[in-house]
């Protein structure tokens, strides 16, 4: 789609064909939401879409709510409303009749093949995601320095994510990073 | 509904200098912990040796995080391809 078209359709058309390829779930498809964003439509910078995705960590809720946040910043309340339910709802109809199939056909063995294949695309979507992410928000070697004592802060401790975010807010404040 | 508002005032605001410092402290932390939330994730195919499972994560790194490439082309081969390795993997250990 062109940027010239209805920037409405174009949120609409763009997570909803995103939300079937959502392998993984919202952290998973950062990397396409970049893509399309910032390189192809130019909805935002590298910038502001790191600040989104702080905001949507942020937030309470799911991990989903960044395509909320970047609705928003392309048309207002109704470009918020739009992607939302695009990114949703295809998904949640596609999930509703995957389900049912798995539970029709739970003799079979296909089920557990498929999640077995799918597990490390996901995780390989979301490293992609991480890295996509620490280029847009790490602009500077100490940002870096947050980034890797967070991810292992929490990965070695069970310490509440939330402070560790505010943590880095208050790095950020006080102009350290 | 929250988070409408936050983008809101992250629209109003956004450009106040102390805001966007903070903000860029925030989303450092924030792919900290995605990063955390990845090595969890990827901790069972280790502890498994799943060698296969770990190729084809890279893989997908690779073709999505470095070269850029669109994920619906990525998942079109990247699904079948997954779906065909983990069932001949199953066939041949149950035979």
């Amino acid at each position: 789609m062109n940027s010239d078209t209805n920037p409405i359709l174009s949120l609409a058309w763009t997570f909803g064909v995103m939300s079937l390829f959502a392998v993984g779930g919202a952290n998973a498809a950062i990397p396409e939401m970049h893509r399309v964003a910032v390189d192809v439509q130019h909805w935002m910078t590298d910038q502001q879409f790191a600040d989104v995705f702080a905001i949507s960590q942020l937030s309470p809720g799911p991990n989903v709510l960044i395509v909320t946040l970047i609705g928003y910043s392309v048309a207002g309340v109704a470009g918020a409303l739009v992607a939302t339910l695009a990114m949703c709802g295809p998904t949640a109809i596609l999930a509703y009749y995957v389900s049912r199939l798995m539970t029709r056909s739970s003799h079979s063995r296909w089920p557990a093949i498929i999640q077995v294949a799918l597990v490390p695309l996901s995780i390989g979507l979301m490293g992609a995601s991480g890295l996509i992410l620490a280029l847009a928000a790490d602009r500077s070697w100490a940002g870096g320095v947050v980034t890797a004592v967070a991810a292992v802060l929490a990965f070695a401790t069970r310490l509440n994510p939330l402070w560790l975010l505010l943590a880095g807010g208050c790095l950020g404040f006080a102009g350290v990073i | 509904m929250i988070v409408t508002v936050l983008a809101a005032l992250y629209a109003r605001y956004g450009e106040i200098d102390a805001l966007r410092r903070i903000l860029v402290g925030v989303s450092c932390a924030a792919v900290g912990l995605l990063i955390s939330a990845l090595f969890r994730m990827m901790m069972p195919l280790i502890k498994r040796r799943d060698l296969i499972g770990l190729v084809i994560l890279a893989a997908v790194f690779v073709a999505i995080g470095l070269l850029r490439l669109p994920l619906p082309a990525v998942l079109l081969v990247a699904i079948p391809l997954s779906i065909a390795i983990a069932y001949f993997i199953r066939r041949r250990a149950t035979s």
